[in-house]
């Protein structure tokens, strides 16, 4: 794997690591409550009322970056659950059902007070439901209604149309949803929940967004990508996870700054640079190596990926007279724009366009069919924009299917056929 | 559908019709389009027949088994259930422009993923043409804003269908459409008394093609040809050990038949097709749309129903019934779903003292039959094997 090359990198490493610690111990030895839930939950309410929470996909990151989820993945075959179920999301039920002991990645997940989910696929409800019961915790599940407007160029709608983009009869659902998530998080820590205390964190998100739209603009514009995407990856999730709070705003204008730093400098990720390269899904999680693999014989770098450029397009809500209402518009349509048409092609078209793209590989994970269905209309877009695209069968988080041979020989014949 | 299949059946002339709504599923729907009558297409098994009935429109479920998928594949991913591409390349096809409408609920995400396919054919204009098509937004999570939710969608359906209808929708036309699908409620459940009778069950096959009929005909075109059928009683006797099926849903008879002829009897099925199809009777006093959707929110077997425990309930209970020798999960590829329950269930087939076997091929496929016929012969053998010891047993005892 390629050398870090961001100070930022390191910092964000060093901070989820110490921020897991602390939260084992504040849970084994000060019995405080924390809970696990889905990426496209609200945070933002578990920040307020002062609940920590281990994100499931983080984890499940976590777990295939250390090259564990084979095992993992296997034991639950032998315990019955078949190969063709979702493994992004069930990874972490894994490192709750099979027990690594000392192998456990940072020592294993403590048991949460709650979990949290939306009910976007048919397997999220079972899967959640089965990691409440195997550890006694409750389950809150809040809906996932369709949309039915699918407007053009959702972006333009996003930060201050939100209610138009959102559907209010949708945002009404789900303002009624949080209201009872909020409740319930009232009960858990003995809080009560503060209208002003959102607002300012939503606020604070905003202009952490901001940072990383800053961040984003600098590398699709610099001659040359100064960064490299797993490092964007590392950096933008860290404060992601932890967004709103005084250490994620510093992060993403550290982050923000030593970019225009490399790039007022000239600095290059790779100076070879000759092919910008766009990587559209999940991130390849148990082998990030993969990004780097062929900047030195082809100069083609991997310069974007969703996580920094869908941050101040999605989570940027400008209008916060009634936050809970922002906020419920941001969780209401969270996966359809990173995943359904129309908007996810005309999203990762414009992106293209923005980012001076000249090929993109996109990831079509069959262990997560939710995640890959979509996928064709993206691809057909972007080819009918005459942007070459390559699509990858692989699971992101499921190395047992990845041939990486394979997978290089299938870009060599990408780059040589249609990129050079 | 292509289905070579024998009748199962003495040469009924109800069950020809039957049969034969079974296997062209849009045939009698055509009919009636070139009386002049609104077609409904839907999907899934939550939408509610009665107001399209109520709005004077045939409602046809679409529901394809098998077919070329070619122009669709360049749009729906290979690994997508085969149902929502089928549909898919029909829509592109031209194939469903006989269609006034295409309803399509929020009750599987596959479905969702379709609705949102159809869409996106039409505007990147890979699709001309093709009936209008809406998402019917009746979540499952049993709690009361879901429940208002999904009142306030069907509320908004109503206002479509009386647009597109000959009737408009009100109380009067809903308790009178109640009237005939409650009918076709009362005669399904007869068919199950009868699968499940030691005298004269018929056989699984029959016994399925006849109830997944129900979703191509008029309810009350269908209810005259199973009340018929039922009454001649000419079908050919079911016999074996009795099985009950858990997993997929079937809307196909391909598995009945491999188990007849591998000498078993399918009597009951979990899921949206066959044996649950006899769900309650829906009260018809009162407010007939509340009743209506409540019925379909919290009373129909749906992969989203929550908590899971209200799904898994009726499984629980058939187990424990007499009269079930064994049970057949069903979960071929691609199954995301069904599976996660699978470990849970097998556990409860366990603790009753009954035996399971889990199929992973889809016998809709004709090369995949033969790896399941002799997983069934096994399976039966085996079955049939421990009967005889227990039987042995219990004779010891006396």
């Amino acid at each position: 794997m390629a050398t870090k090359q961001l100070a930022c990198t390191l910092e964000a490493g060093k901070k989820q690591k110490t921020w897991f610690a602390e939260l084992r111990r504040d849970v084994f030895e000060a019995g405080k409550p924390y809970a696990i839930i889905q990426a496209d939950t609200p945070h933002d309410l578990f920040q307020v009322m002062g609940v920590p929470v281990v994100t499931n996909q983080w984890w499940a990151a976590v777990i295939s970056a250390k090259q564990l989820s084979q095992e993992y993945l296997d034991c639950m075959t032998a315990l019955g659950y078949h190969e063709d179920l979702c493994r992004y999301c069930s990874l972490g039920l894994a490192s709750t059902l099979v027990d690594l002991k000392e192998r456990a990645p940072w020592g294993g997940l403590p048991k949460p007070a709650l979990l949290c989910a939306r009910l976007t696929c048919d397997c999220i409800q079972r899967i959640f439901s089965l990691w409440a019961d195997a550890f006694g915790a409750e389950f809150i599940a809040l809906e996932a209604p369709g949309s039915s407007l699918l407007p053009d160029r959702w972006w333009e709608l996003s930060r201050h149309r939100w209610e138009e983009l959102s559907e209010p009869y949708r945002v009404d659902l789900m303002v009624e949803e949080l209201r009872k998530l909020i409740v319930s998080l009232e009960k858990l820590t003995g809080n009560q929940f503060d209208m002003i205390a959102l607002r300012a964190l939503l606020e604070r998100v905003n202009q952490q967004e901001e940072y990383f739209e800053e961040a984003h603009r600098m590398i699709a514009t610099a001659p040359k990508c100064p960064v490299r995407i797993s490092e964007q990856i590392t950096n933008v999730m860290a404060a992601q996870w932890h967004r709103g709070t005084d250490w994620a705003l510093e992060h993403a204008r550290n982050f923000r700054d030593e970019i225009q730093l490399r790039v007022n400098e000239g600095v290059a990720a790779c100076p070879n640079e000759k092919l910008r390269l766009m990587w559209v899904g999940a991130g390849l999680w148990h082998n990030a190596g993969f990004y780097t693999a062929f900047e030195e014989r082809y100069g083609a770098v991997f310069v974007w990926s969703m996580y920094l450029a869908f941050g101040p397009d999605w989570y940027i809500r400008y209008g916060l007279d009634d936050p809970l209402r922002a906020l419920a518009s941001r969780v209401v349509t969270m996966n359809e724009v990173l995943h359904n048409a129309p908007y996810a092609p005309e999203w990762i078209v414009k992106e293209a366009r923005f980012n001076r793209i000249d090929g993109v590989v996109l990831l079509m994970p069959k262990g997560s069919r939710p995640s890959a269905s979509g996928t064709l209309f993206i691809a057909n877009a972007l080819e009918a924009e005459g942007i070459p695209t390559l699509l990858v069968e692989a699971d992101m988080v499921d190395s047992r299917g990845w041939d990486n041979d394979a997978a290089e020989r299938a870009m060599v014949n990408f780059i040589e056929g249609r990129l050079q | 559908m292509p289905d070579n299949m024998s009748l199962a059946d003495n040469g009924s002339p109800s069950f020809r019709q039957l049969h034969a709504a079974y296997q062209d599923r849009y045939s009698e729907a055509k009919l009636a389009r070139q009386s002049g009558k609104s077609i409904v297409g839907y999907v899934g098994n939550t939408v509610p027949v009665e107001l399209i009935v109520a709005a004077g429109c045939y409602p046809l479920r679409l529901a394809p088994v098998s077919g070329s998928t070619a122009t669709a594949d360049h749009y729906i991913e290979t690994f997508a259930d085969i149902d929502t591409r089928l549909i898919v390349e029909q829509f592109m096809a031209g194939e469903l422009d006989f269609l006034s409408l295409i309803i399509i609920p929020r009750s599987t995400e596959s479905y969702h993923k379709l609705y949102l396919s159809l869409r996106e054919v039409k505007r990147v204009g890979a699709a001309s043409g093709g009936p209008d098509i809406t998402l019917y937004e009746i979540l499952h999570t049993q709690q009361r804003s879901s429940r208002e939710y999904g009142l306030a969608r069907t509320r908004d359906l109503v206002q479509r269908l009386s647009a597109i209808g000959a009737a408009a929708v009100d109380d009067r036309s809903l308790s009178d459409a109640l009237v005939a699908t409650n009918q076709t409620r009362d005669l399904l459940r007869r068919l199950q008394q009868a699968r499940r009778s030691a005298e004269r069950p018929p056989s699984g096959y029959a016994a399925h093609v006849v109830a997944v009929a129900a979703s191509f005909l008029e309810p009350r075109s269908y209810n005259s040809l199973l009340a018929n059928w039922l009454g001649e009683s000419a079908w050919k006797t079911g016999r074996g050990p009795r099985l009950l099926v858990q997993g997929c849903p079937l809307e196909h008879a391909f598995l009945h038949h491999s188990v007849d002829l591998a000498g078993g009897l399918v009597v009951a099925e979990d899921g949206d097709w066959g044996a649950r199809q006899a769900a309650p009777l829906i009260a018809g006093d009162g407010d007939p749309l509340a009743a209506i959707f409540e019925h379909y929110y919290a009373g129909v077997p749906c992969p989203r129903l929550f908590p899971h425990t209200l799904a898994d309930r009726w499984f629980a209970e058939t187990l424990r019934t007499d009269g079930i020798d064994g049970v057949i999960f069903y979960l071929p590829t691609p199954d995301d779903i069904y599976g996660w329950d699978f470990p849970n269930q097998r556990a409860a087939v366990e603790a009753v003292g009954l035996t399971w076997t889990l199929i992973r091929k889809d016998v809709r496929y004709p090369e995949e039959r033969p790896a399941v016929a002799t997983q069934l012969t096994a399976y039966l053998a085996a079955l049939d094997a421990r009967q005889r010891v227990q039987a042995s047993q219990l004779t010891t005892i006396s």
